[in-house]
C-alpha cells in the first residue's frame, strides 16, 4: 500500500514524496512553469535553450565541475521542454538524494547562463531542428500538433529556427528570471527516500526563492484540416488527430479504455485491421494525451506510398468504428491491460515520480496506483460504450509526411 | 530484498533458471533461443527475424488472433526481438498470469508457419525495412556491419533485404525453424514472484516432447581491415558518421572494462566526445559504445552533425580514439563506473530487467551472475585495465561510413 505524502511551501512549490519499500533507487521530477507555451512572440526556443543551459554551469560549480559531481554520485539527469512546463528529471540511489539535490537544485535557482555557452546552446538546438528532418516518425507528429492546436498548444518543442538564430543570452536570462518560479513548480519524488528528511532538506536548500507566474491562457487555434509535407522518406509517414476530453474531465479514464480497446495490445483495432488483417504497415498505434484543459487523441502509421491511402482510410475508419461499441471481452482486455501496466509503473521509481508530479498539475492531487485502479474497475462496459456513442469523432486533422500527397480522408456521417 | 537462484534442465536439453523474488509484485518470463542472422545463410537473410513474426501467427490450439487475443487477456507486456545472435519472445505480467503466460509462450514457440499467414507477414516485413530506410543511423549502422563483417554473417541485415524476403519461401522458413528452435538450443528464463518448481513441471509438460536437432552455431572468422565508405543521400539534412573496430567479445572478462572505456571515452554526457564535440556544439550526438558478440565484439562509434562540420567532427573523433590511452585519470573511470552501477541497479529492480539480464548470461555465459556480482566486477575495474585494454585493441582497424546529404538538401 502506497501512501503519497504532499507538503507545499510558503514560497508557493509543492512537494510530493512517494516512499518505496524493498528498492534503492529513487526517481524525482520537476515540474517548472516554463514550458514552450510560455515563450515571449519571437521567442520560440527560448525553453529548449534554458533547458540546455541549465546543464552548463549552476552555483559555484562552471559547467564540468557540475558534470562531475552528478556523475561522481551516479545522477542520470535530463531536462525536457514540454508544452507547459520545463521538466527537470533524475535518478539516483536513495542514499546520494541529499548530495545530489543541492547540485538539482542550482541548476533551477542559479544556473549561470554564461554568454560562453550560449552560441554552442545555439548550435545544439538548430542541430536538433536539422536532425527533425530525418527523424519522419517525430516530425510528422510535430507538424501534426502544430496544425491541430495551433499557437501556443501545437508549438514545436524544438523551437523555430528564425526565433532561435536571433536570440541572445538576454532573453533566455530573462524568461529565467521571469518563469523559474515556486509558485506553480511541483517536485514529486518517489523511491527510496524518507519524507520528512527530504522536505526539510528541500526547504532549506530554497529558502529564499520566490516569485509567482501568469501561465497563458490554454487556447486552441489549430486550422485543423488535411496537410501533406513533402518529403524524400521510403515511407509515407501518416499522423491524425482528434479533440477527447481532458484529464480532470471525470470521463477522462473512459476515453482511456477506449483507446486501449484500439491501441493497447497485439489484440487491439488498429494493430488487427491495418497491420494483421490487411499488411499495411510495420508500425500503428493511437494513444490519449490528456492535458488539463484539452485532450486529444493521436494516431500513427507508416505505410509505403503505394498503401498509404487505404492505410489512411483503415486508419480513419477505426477511429470512427469505434463509436459504435466494444465487446465485454474487449472491454476486460482493456481493463486488465490497464491494471498491469499500473502495477508496472509502480515498479519503476522514476516513473512514479513523473506520475505523481503529473498528476498533481492536472488533477490538483497525486493519485496512488490504487486511486487509479479503483477508479478503472469503477467503469462498466455499457458506460464505455455510452461514451463511445456520444463522442464520435467527425473532425480529424490528417497530415502525411511523405513522397506523395493523400487524398484527404471522407469520416462517414 | 532476498532472491533466491533455481535452475532445472530437461531431458531434452531445455534449460530453465529463474531468480526468485517474494517481494516482486510482477513476475517475467522469456524464452532465448541462441539464433539470429549469424546463423542464417546468405540466400536466407532475413529469415531469423521473419520467422519471430512468424511465431504469433497461431499454432494447433490457437489462430493468430487467438495469440494476440490470450496475451491482452492477460495484461501482458510482451514481444519478441531478434538480434544477430539471439531471437527471444517474453512477457511481463502479474504473479497471477504468469502460468498463463508460459503456456501462451510455449505454444507459440511450435507455429503452424500457415501459407496466407507467410504471405500477409512479408508485407508487413517489408514495411518495416521501409521504416528502417527512414532512419539514417540504422543505414550507417547496417552498413558498417555489413563492411567490418565481410563473408561473416555478423554482417548480414538482421531484417534482410527487400530481395532476400521477397525470394524467401515458407518451406526454407519451417527447414530453419526445425534445425535452430531445438529445445538444447534455448534456455527459458524466469524472474520474479512464482514458484519455480510449479514454472518448471509447466514447462516439462508443454515442452518436454520438442526434439532436440543438436543445433550448432559456426562462429566463422573475422577478419577485419580498415576501410571508409560514403553513402551519399539526397534526403538527408544531417552528417552521419559511424565506425566499428574490435573489442571483447561477450565472454570476454574484458568486457567490463569496455564498457567503462566507453563511457569515459563516449557515454552521452561527461564523456570526453561530449566535452570536445557536443559541449561545445560540433556535432549534436556522439557516442562510444561496447557491443559484445559470441567470441567476438566490436566498439561502435558514431556522431551526426552539421554537414559542413563534417570533417572536424571526424578528426575529433579520431583523435580521441588514437589517444584514449593518454591521461586516463581515477577520477573519471569511477565516474563511469557510478554510471553503469546506476544503470544496472535500476534494471535489477525490475522483473522484466532481471529476466533479460539473466537469459543473456546464460546463453553466453552458461552460468548465472548474481546482480551483486555483476556490480562487484564492475566496482573491480581500475585505470590499469583501461590502459591494457587499448593496449591490445588500440581502436584499430576501423570500419568507417560517412552518409552525407547531397545536392538536393531539405526533404521536409
Amino acid at each position: 500500500m502506497q501512501r503519497i505524502h504532499t507538503h507545499e511551501y510558503d514560497n508557493g512549490l509543492k512537494l510530493l514524496v512517494e516512499p518505496h519499500q524493498g528498492v534503492a533507487s529513487c526517481g524525482l521530477t520537476w515540474l517548472l512553469p516554463a514550458g514552450v507555451v510560455c515563450e515571449p512572440p519571437g521567442g520560440h526556443g527560448t525553453c529548449t535553450l534554458l533547458s540546455e543551459l541549465m546543464f552548463r554551469g549552476a552555483g559555484d560549480r562552471d559547467a564540468r565541475a557540475h558534470s562531475d559531481a552528478l556523475d561522481g554520485l551516479g545522477v542520470q539527469r535530463s531536462t525536457e521542454a514540454q508544452p507547459w512546463h520545463l521538466a527537470l528529471q533524475a535518478t539516483m540511489m536513495g542514499a546520494r538524494l541529499p548530495e545530489a539535490l543541492p547540485l538539482l537544485v542550482d541548476m533551477v535557482s542559479s544556473p549561470h547562463l554564461d554568454a560562453d555557452a550560449f552560441e554552442p546552446t545555439r548550435q545544439l538546438a538548430l542541430q536538433s531542428l536539422e536532425a527533425l528532418e530525418d527523424d519522419p516518425q517525430e516530425k510528422v507528429i510535430v507538424e501534426l500538433k502544430e496544425r491541430f492546436l495551433g499557437d501556443p498548444l501545437g508549438r514545436s518543442v524544438y523551437g523555430r529556427g528564425e526565433d532561435l538564430r536571433a536570440l541572445a543570452v538576454e532573453d533566455v536570462r530573462a524568461f529565467k528570471q521571469h518563469q523559474l518560479v515556486p509558485h506553480g513548480a511541483i517536485l514529486g519524488v518517489a523511491g527510496a527516500v524518507d519524507f520528512p528528511a527530504v522536505r526539510d532538506l528541500v526547504g532549506r536548500l530554497l529558502d529564499g526563492w520566490s516569485g509567482d507566474v501568469d501561465l497563458p491562457e490554454a487556447r486552441c487555434s489549430g486550422p485543423g484540416g488535411h496537410h501533406h509535407v513533402p518529403a524524400e522518406t521510403a515511407q509515407e509517414h501518416i499522423g491524425v488527430a482528434h479533440f477527447a476530453p481532458a484529464e480532470p474531465d471525470p470521463q477522462s479514464m473512459v476515453q482511456r479504455l477506449g483507446i486501449a480497446v484500439l491501441s493497447g495490445g497485439m489484440s487491439g483495432r488498429l494493430f488487427t485491421e491495418v497491420r494483421e488483417k490487411r499488411g499495411l504497415c510495420y508500425a500503428v498505434h493511437a494513444m490519449y494525451a490528456a492535458g488539463k484543459e484539452i485532450g486529444a487523441v493521436l494516431a500513427y502509421a507508416g505505410s509505403t506510398p503505394q498503401q498509404a491511402p487505404e492505410t489512411l482510410e483503415v486508419l480513419v475508419e477505426q477511429l470512427q468504428g469505434i463509436s459504435e461499441g466494444v465487446t465485454p471481452d474487449e472491454f476486460q482486455r482493456a481493463v486488465v491491460g490497464l491494471k498491469s501496466r499500473l502495477v508496472m509503473q509502480g515498479e519503476s521509481t522514476s516513473a512514479r515520480a513523473a506520475a505523481i508530479a503529473r498528476d498533481q498539475y492536472l488533477l490538483d492531487h497525486p493519485r496512488t496506483l490504487d486511486e487509479i485502479a479503483t477508479a478503472v474497475d469503477a467503469i462498466t462496459v455499457d458506460q464505455l460504450n455510452a461514451f463511445l456513442a456520444g463522442h464520435r469523432p467527425d473532425r480529424f486533422t490528417t497530415l502525411a509526411l511523405g513522397p506523395q500527397p493523400l487524398a484527404a480522408p471522407v469520416p462517414a456521417g | 530484498m532476498s532472491v533466491e537462484f533455481r535452475q532445472a534442465t530437461l531431458d531434452n536439453g531445455l534449460q530453465i533458471i529463474g531468480e526468485v523474488n517474494e517481494e516482486a509484485h510482477t513476475a517475467a518470463t522469456g524464452f532465448f533461443v541462441r539464433t539470429g542472422s549469424r546463423d542464417e545463410q546468405r540466400p536466407l537473410m532475413g529469415v531469423s527475424h521473419f520467422l519471430e513474426h512468424m511465431m504469433f501467427k497461431g499454432t494447433e490450439r490457437r489462430s493468430a488472433d487467438q495469440v494476440n487475443r490470450d496475451f491482452d487477456r492477460i495484461g501482458a507486456s510482451y514481444n519478441a526481438s531478434t538480434s544477430q545472435e539471439v531471437t527471444t519472445y517474453y512477457a511481463h505480467v502479474l504473479p497471477e498470469y504468469l502460468p498463463d503466460a508460459i503456456d501462451l509462450l510455449s505454444d507459440i514457440l511450435r507455429p503452424s508457419l500457415r501459407d496466407a499467414d507467410f504471405d500477409m507477414e512479408k508485407n508487413v516485413i517489408l514495411e518495416e525495412i521501409g521504416m528502417y530506410a527512414d532512419k539514417p543511423f540504422w543505414v550507417v549502422y547496417e552498413q558498417a556491419m555489413e563492411d567490418y563483417f565481410g563473408e561473416n554473417p555478423l554482417g548480414f541485415r538482421i531484417l534482410g533485404t527487400n530481395d532476400s524476403v521477397t525470394d524467401l519461401s515458407r518451406e526454407k522458413m519451417g527447414d530453419y525453424f526445425r534445425q535452430r528452435y531445438s529445445p538444447d538450443n534455448m534456455v527459458v528464463s524466469l524472474a520474479g514472484r512464482l514458484d519455480f518448481d510449479a514454472c518448471v513441471g509447466q514447462i516439462e509438460q508443454a515442452c518436454g516432447a520438442w526434439e532436440r536437432t543438436g543445433a550448432e552455431r559456426s562462429h566463422g572468422q573475422v577478419d577485419a581491415k580498415p576501410s571508409a565508405r560514403d553513402l551519399d543521400d539526397d534526403s538527408a539534412n544531417m552528417h552521419y558518421l559511424l565506425g566499428l573496430c574490435p573489442g571483447p567479445s561477450a565472454q570476454d572478462d574484458r568486457r567490463y572494462a569496455a564498457a567503462v572505456l566507453s563511457h569515459v571515452l563516449g557515454d552521452a554526457e561527461g564523456s570526453r566526445m561530449y566535452w570536445e564535440l557536443i559541449d561545445p556544439g560540433l556535432a549534436d550526438e556522439a557516442e562510444l559504445s561496447h557491443h559484445g558478440f559470441d567470441q567476438t565484439g566490436v566498439f561502435v562509434f558514431y556522431a551526426s552533425c552539421d554537414p559542413k562540420r563534417a570533417g572536424q567532427v571526424g578528426s575529433v573523433m579520431s583523435r580521441i580514439l588514437d589517444r584514449a590511452g593518454e591521461g586516463l585519470k581515477a577520477d573519471e573511470v569511477e565516474r563511469a563506473k557510478r554510471k553503469i552501477a546506476m544503470s544496472l541497479t535500476l534494471s535489477g529492480e525490475r522483473p522484466a530487467g532481471r529476466m533479460q539480464a539473466l537469459g543473456g548470461q546464460w546463453l553466453y555465459l552458461g552460468k548465472h551472475q548474481p546482480l551483486a556480482e555483476e556490480l562487484d566486477r564492475l566496482e573491480a575495474v581500475e585505470v590499469a585495465d583501461l590502459v591494457d585494454l587499448v593496449d591490445n585493441y588500440g581502436f584499430e582497424p576501423r570500419t568507417l561510413v560517412r552518409l552525407t546529404p547531397g545536392r538536393k538538401r531539405k526533404k521536409g
